[in-house]
């Protein structure tokens, strides 16, 4: 965890850690107003989204996931979430999302950043509650931020998790 | 109290080309299909490489009965009910998967081996003087047999062999399991769990309905599919295609693509030389004709194969169904390592089966979202039937087998003969 360095505060600059919060807060605001599209933007070419299965310390080349998405699979769910008979996602789920307890592991350039998130999601007259730690490595690429990985430890990833095609 | 269901109500559920909304909705039915299907016939357990090593014990239920299965102490496979001989307490963590020298009970102690003997009961000498250890052992299951590797357990004796239950499913499961160079897969590689607010049937229906694919699917085959490969594979799941259904004895059951060109179809994309390597092992292993075979089809590429009453094999995965409720099923989805195969191969496993299945999978949410809106139509009986005539006139007797078109609906008719013949044995 990296506090602010003391001696380094500036009234006309954010901190790193202002800067990496507002982004996240931003990628999160993306998802809950269904905004996939921008959302996926904010991944860099080679970027990963995934959520392990079962077990948070697992090696996904041999361990299943709940999903593990490279950018391009990520662009098919906007494709498909347009199509009208992505029926899983027909309504499509309404979240609301808390995220907090944000860390910053490592600085740039290969920002590591621990983060919580505990979002509400609303289908069908269903309300059910997920909470994980999410774990960012992030970039800065021609003064935007990018995602280069996205880990999910879901809590609830070895439970029953009937539908989960929205993103956390 | 259960209400007494009787022989007629059963068998007015079930008509040639129908069945009635109440063998899904009501609960007495449930109660029913617990005693006379879920713990009379065999029922898939798991697969022994879950517990490679003396100690190692999976958790898992027949029906709403815990059971576990557990690596002897020779080497052996046991498969015992999941509660403690004193007072009932279960002694494994309900699905999860363990090792250890002994299953000590939490509640007051009593110790067993890992084969189910009693070993001990802490303060022995309040015992009764006709208490025996060897009497309140765990309890075994009355039958349990595998075959290449899938352990199959029974609580009823009065079950044929496990290969005569399989029948022509065994050409099946061998199929799926030749795919590896060394003739054995491996279930390790973790479980999507996940489940329907719905009943079993309903899931099991799904697994052998070749009908669907074209419209649930279709944003997948689409908008995915053809993008990917340039072939959205639609030629498969028309009501032309030389695609098959075909039931099986016992209710096994199964959507068979052999015939079926399949170049555009999803499944594992690895480097050719790997492949060519891979192939060149299983025929040196299986021999020529063999291993074309195995090429052509893919393995569970090629098929969807139901044992009745709720395991599927569907491309690499093994589909358990396990009933909760009448109104609720938890549904387990293990993808499958080939055992021996280099690891690119077993990786591209993993990520073409994420792909479609599990919870976040572009293809079973999608089936699972129209199941329990099925579910959402006919739990108030508003409809008294639900038809299961398509292809009816034309379905025909091959061998033991009765042999429709993909999208004829001969499998769910014989789905619900084997479910009657079932719930009428009293």
């Amino acid at each position: 965890m990296t506090a602010q360095p003391p001696g380094e505060f500036r009234e006309d600059r954010p901190s790193l850690l202002e800067a990496v919060q507002a982004f996240l807060f931003h990628e999160n605001s993306l998802l809950d107003e269904n905004r996939y599209e921008e959302w996926v933007d904010l991944f860099a070419d080679d970027g990963i989204y995934w959520i392990p299965s079962n077990e948070f310390d697992i090696d996904p080349k041999k361990h299943v996931c709940v999903v593990y998405a490279d950018k391009s699979r990520l662009r098919e769910v906007v494709v498909r979430a347009k199509s009208g008979t992505f029926w899983a996602q027909e309504p499509p789920s309404r979240t609301s999302r808390l995220v907090g307890n944000i860390c910053i592991e490592q600085r740039l350039p290969d920002c590591r950043v621990r983060s919580k998130v505990l979002v509400a999601e609303l289908r069908r007259g269903r309300q059910r509650q997920f909470a994980g730690t999410c774990r960012y490595r992030l970039q800065r690429l021609n003064g935007q931020w990018k995602i280069r990985e996205k880990l999910v430890e879901l809590i609830g990833n070895d439970e029953p998790l009937d539908n989960f095609t929205f993103m956390v | 109290m259960d209400r007494v269901v009787l022989p007629d109500y059963i068998e007015q559920l079930v008509q040639p080309d129908r069945v009635s909304t109440r063998a899904y909705v009501d609960p007495a039915i449930f109660a029913l299909e617990m005693e006379r299907i879920f713990y009379r016939s065999w029922v898939y357990v798991g697969h022994e490489s879950e517990v490679p090593a003396p100690g190692d014990w999976k958790a898992t239920s027949i029906g709403q009965r815990p059971v576990i299965m557990t690596r002897g102490k020779n080497g052996g496979i046991n498969v015992m009910v999941n509660a403690c001989r004193h007072r009932g307490t279960m002694l494994c963590a309900q699905n999860q998967n363990g090792n250890a020298k002994s299953l000590r009970c939490p509640y007051h102690g009593w110790n067993f081996d890992i084969d189910g003997n009693l070993l001990g009961t802490p303060w022995p000498q309040a015992n009764s003087s006709k208490f025996r250890k060897e009497d309140w052992g765990l309890i075994h299951l009355c039958k349990v047999d595998s075959y290449r590797g899938f352990v199959f357990a029974s609580f009823s004796s009065d079950v044929p062999g496990l290969e005569e239950h399989l029948g022509p499913g065994l050409h099946f499961i061998d199929d799926f399991v030749d795919l590896s160079p060394e003739g054995e897969i491996e279930v390790q590689s973790g479980v999507h769990r996940t489940g329907i607010n719905g009943n079993w049937k309903q899931a099991c229906e799904n697994s052998m309905d070749g009908y669907h694919p074209a419209v649930v699917h279709a944003s997948y085959l689409k908008d995915v599919l053809k993008h990917r490969t340039g072939n959205d594979a639609t030629g498969m799941s028309t009501g032309n295609s030389v695609a098959e259904v075909a039931i099986l004895p016992n209710g096994l059951g199964v959507i068979d693509y052999t015939k079926v060109d399949r170049s555009g179809a999803m499944g594992p994309r690895v480097d050719a030389k790997i492949m060519q390597d891979h192939w060149t092992r299983v025929t040196h292993r299986l021999g020529e004709a063999r291993a074309k075979h195995l090429r052509s089809t893919g393995g569970g590429d090629s098929f969807n194969l139901l044992v009745f009453p709720n395991l599927v094999f569907i491309n690499v995965q093994l589909r358990v169904f396990q009933p909760i409720r009448f109104d609720r099923t938890d549904i387990q989805v293990y993808p499958t390592l080939l055992k021996g195969a280099a690891p690119e191969i077993n990786t591209a496993r993993l990520r073409a089966h994420e792909d479609f299945y599990g919870s976040a999978g572009f293809g079973m949410p999608d089936d699972f979202e129209l199941l329990e809106r099925q579910w959402a139509g006919i739990q108030a009986n508003t409809l008294d039937w639900l038809l299961l005539e398509r292809g009816i006139e034309r379905e025909r007797t091959e061998g033991v087998a009765r042999v429709g078109q993909l999208m004829d609906e001969t499998n769910l008719r014989g789905i619900w003969r084997h479910w009657k013949k079932l719930m009428l044995a009293s």
